[in-house]
């Protein structure tokens, strides 16, 4: 044995046998660091019924909410790492009435795929991220609000040159949307000759749109919208407006008094004119929609 | 071999390499001349966004994304170092069942893209109720693959050991897996060393691909600057980015080739062989 | 279930053509940086040093970001996949003008010297004595390369090219229901170039230990 552990090659060994530990070790520290850890302050202010969620939040005194980080006028990350968008505002004003300060809440990017399963699996609270509310998505979430009906638009190029104001004008156009993003089942089903073109972002398709390699963009009224509002002197929103949306709050499924909770206290932001004032910051600077009345769903 | 293959230059042969010299010289300058009077004219090179470089916040969101790149590369490259450990010992068994298996994980991990990997993590195991952030996502995919590489590496290398180790290491009584871990693994990882640090410079690269998955990163990030401020900037802030990369990149490759040039006084042309393919 | 399949077929080919331009295309491109790395003249030695440096070691989505977004703000008006194919092409060349150059590196130096010897130039021993033997030994690494060239069009994707990837987005938007079979067959058709690709590139590497 002594043969083959001589000492130049054990200390070899060990120096792997080192680096591997390190590895392991970094890989650790880090999977501890990238997983979100709650802090627990209890909360002072308003008290509410043992075993609701409501009760729940303020004694923990934070609470996690899965927003969009590029939904503009919804929810959206600043360069400088806050948030902004309507759906942060609600978010606020829950937070308000659980008594959770606002440095308390951890936002946790949700994207479309990941929604559903991050709800049902507890890993958000809810979710604020211009979440659609749609038959399917209701059999496994329920939905808080609407507080908004949106539309997809199409982004052209400023003036509209190509007079894209109909479907029939689409036919034989160029398309751009997000890969494997759900306009192009629209397109399809209405615009059967136009050319999809599949793009990793948003800010792809207006880029490409700009170089003239597609005629117009597909997307949700809040992302078209907020490019029109950024550069004005570059694009322009068509008439044509398809697959309006209502927009509401994911929480658990059955989840009923936390439902009516935030539909509550959407309510009372209404009355007292905070609703109002939160949409005119975000969703009219972006989009130019003027505030609507929320008009709630039933909670189920 | 250029220095055999060509003669020394007498007088003739000097002139003509110095003119060819200018030539290129010449028309790689009016390339790029060409390029920036093009950029110019759209607008491109605007003082103000190419100021955007510099500017704070933006420098602070882009090392924000260069820190959680390096983070991905690194988590990426201690799992795909665990998991092509595995699947060598499992490659290199004496075991059909180990073997077999191990083979048809590494064939079928090498010939499948990273974006399908990551998606198939993203979309599939919700539906057995495992819920993954898209961090984890994103390494996972990346080590997948890499693990899977790396597993190739490490049996590339134990092959390359002269047979007689494991042959005097049986003969004095060792089991294959006390073989594997104390004679022919440690040494086959020295020799590979240099390979190994070339696959460093693959998960940084592939590890950008979280900006398709949304995984905010480098390129991200650099996609939400674009995103917030206007297209007008996406040149300026994704040639930073691209420049970042090539630096981080061509680092690791420097060190690879340092550690390469030490080892392969020792042994040969095995890690050469496997450096110049990936 | 046939519209999945014929969606994913389409793209698969989408794939294929891709993966077949950007190796006849960027392989001679490869070869001639190679040859222009190993030429006496320094600035083509350069350029080749240059090209080499950046494009191994530039992500292949950010250089497909500037390919298909930025080259058409310069004047350059083609389609998606032309763009999407040059920065492939560009991408890869670097790797093949490696691989083929350490494959000139490794011909025999005796080889040159006998060629040198009978009078032969320098260009043409590189071109009829050195380059023959160097893609020959080139051609495992080769293989490899090609199946990474597969794995890496899935990135053309999601800028603008419709193929195998993206088609497979595209069928798992209407059909959320079958996402794990989607999954599959993509898989699948990802498999049939790659594992082939692999087990032949397994027997030229045996081949090639028993010729020596």
């Amino acid at each position: 044995m002594n043969i083959i552990h001589s000492t130049k090659f054990r200390k070899s060994s060990a120096r792997w046998k080192f680096a591997a530990a390190t590895a392991v070790l970094v890989a650790l520290a880090t999977a501890g660091c990238s997983s979100s850890s709650a802090g627990t302050t209890p909360g002072s202010a308003p008290t509410f019924a043992s075993g609701t969620t409501m009760a729940r939040l303020a004694k923990a005194g934070t609470m996690t909410v899965g927003i969009k980080f590029d939904a503009p006028g919804f929810s959206e990350k600043t360069l400088d790492g806050s948030y902004q968008g309507m759906d942060i505002e609600i978010t606020n004003m829950v937070a308000k009435a659980l008594g959770i300060p606002d440095n308390k809440i951890q936002y946790t990017e949700t994207i479309s795929a990941n929604r559903e399963p991050f709800i049902e699996q507890g890993k958000v609270d809810f979710v604020a991220a211009s979440y659609g509310i749609e038959p399917d998505r209701q059999k496994v979430v329920t939905f808080a609000g609407p507080y908004i009906t949106t539309t997809q638009n199409m982004l052209v190029a400023k003036g509209n040159p190509e007079h894209i104001d109909t479907w029939a004008d689409v036919q034989g156009k160029r398309v751009c949307a997000i890969t494997g993003s759900s306009n192009f089942q629209d397109v399809t089903a209405n615009a059967p000759t136009a050319t999809q073109v599949g793009l990793a972002t948003d800010a792809d398709c207006a880029q490409a749109l700009k170089n003239k390699q597609v005629d117009l963009v597909a997307g949700s009224v809040g992302s078209m919208s907020g490019y029109v509002h950024k550069e004005p002197d570059a694009y322009s929103l068509s008439p044509l407006v398809y697959g309006s949306e209502p927009i509401g709050i994911g929480v658990k499924k059955g989840d009923i008094k936390f439902c009516q909770f935030i539909d509550t206290t959407i309510q009372k932001a209404y009355s007292d004119g905070q609703f109002q004032k939160s949409w005119n910051k975000t969703l009219k600077t972006t989009t130019g929609i003027a505030p609507q009345k929320p008009n709630f769903i039933p909670c189920a | 071999m250029s220095t055999l293959l060509h003669d020394a230059p007498g007088p003739r042969a000097k002139r003509t390499s110095l003119l060819l010299n200018i030539i290129a010289a010449l028309a790689a300058a009016a390339g790029i001349i060409w390029i920036l009077i093009k950029l110019a004219s759209k607008g491109q090179l605007g003082a103000a966004h190419w100021a955007i470089i510099g500017d704070p916040t933006v420098i602070a969101l882009l090392i924000n994304g260069l820190g959680a790149t390096l983070l991905v590369a690194v988590c990426a490259m201690a799992l795909s170092l665990i998991l092509g450990v595995i699947l060598a010992a499992g490659r290199l068994s004496r075991r059909v069942w180990l073997r077999v298996p191990a083979r048809v994980a590494v064939e079928l991990l090498r010939g499948l893209p990273v974006l399908m990997l990551i998606f198939f993590i993203y979309l599939a195991l919700p539906l057995i109720g495992i819920v993954i952030s898209s961090f984890w996502a994103l390494v996972l995919g990346v080590s997948l693959y890499n693990g899977a590489l790396i597993a190739e590496i490490f049996r590339s290398g134990v092959n390359a050991l002269p047979h007689g180790q494991s042959e005097a290491a049986e003969s004095l009584g060792l089991r294959s897996s006390q073989i594997m871990r104390y004679i022919l693994l440690p040494q086959a990882v020295r020799s590979m060393l240099p390979a190994l640090i070339s696959q460093l410079v693959v998960i940084v690269k592939e590890s950008s691909l979280g900006f398709i998955v949304g995984y905010a990163e480098f390129a991200r990030d650099g996609n939400a600057v674009v995103n917030y401020l206007g297209t007008l900037y996406a040149l300026p802030v994704y040639t930073e980015i691209a420049v970042v990369y090539i630096v981080i990149n061509i680092l690791l490759s420097q060190i690879a080739t340092r550690v390469e040039k030490r080892s392969r006084q020792r042994y040969g042309r095995a890690a050469q062989q496997v450096l110049d393919t990936e | 279930m046939l519209q999945i399949l014929s969606a994913l077929a389409s793209g698969f080919l989408q794939t294929l053509l891709l993966v077949a331009l950007t190796f006849v295309i960027g392989l001679p491109l490869g070869v001639l940086v190679a040859i222009m790395r190993v030429s006496p003249v320094g600035v083509l030695r350069g350029v080749g040093t240059v090209y080499v440096n950046v494009f191994r070691n530039i992500p292949l989505p950010v250089l497909m970001f500037f390919s298909v977004l930025v080259l058409p703000q310069l004047g350059v008006d083609t389609s998606f996949f032309v763009l999407a194919l040059a920065s492939l092409v560009v991408y890869w060349g670097a790797f093949f003008c490696e691989t083929v150059r350490s494959g000139i590196n490794s011909v025999d130096l005796g080889q040159v010297e006998a060629a040198r010897s009978v009078g032969l130039s320098s260009g043409q021993t590189l071109i009829r004595i050195v380059l023959p033997q160097a893609l020959r030994s080139t051609v495992p690494p080769l293989i490899g390369i090609v199946i990474q060239i597969v794995r890496a069009s899935a990135v053309a994707g999601a800028f603008g090219v419709t193929e195998l990837y993206a088609s497979m987005n595209g069928v798992i938007q209407h059909n959320a229901d079958k996402v794990i079979l989607i999954l599959f067959l993509t898989g699948v058709f990802y498999l049939v170039i790659t594992i082939p690709s692999g087990l032949l590139l397994g027997r030229i590497e045996k081949k090639a230990v028993f010729a020596r």
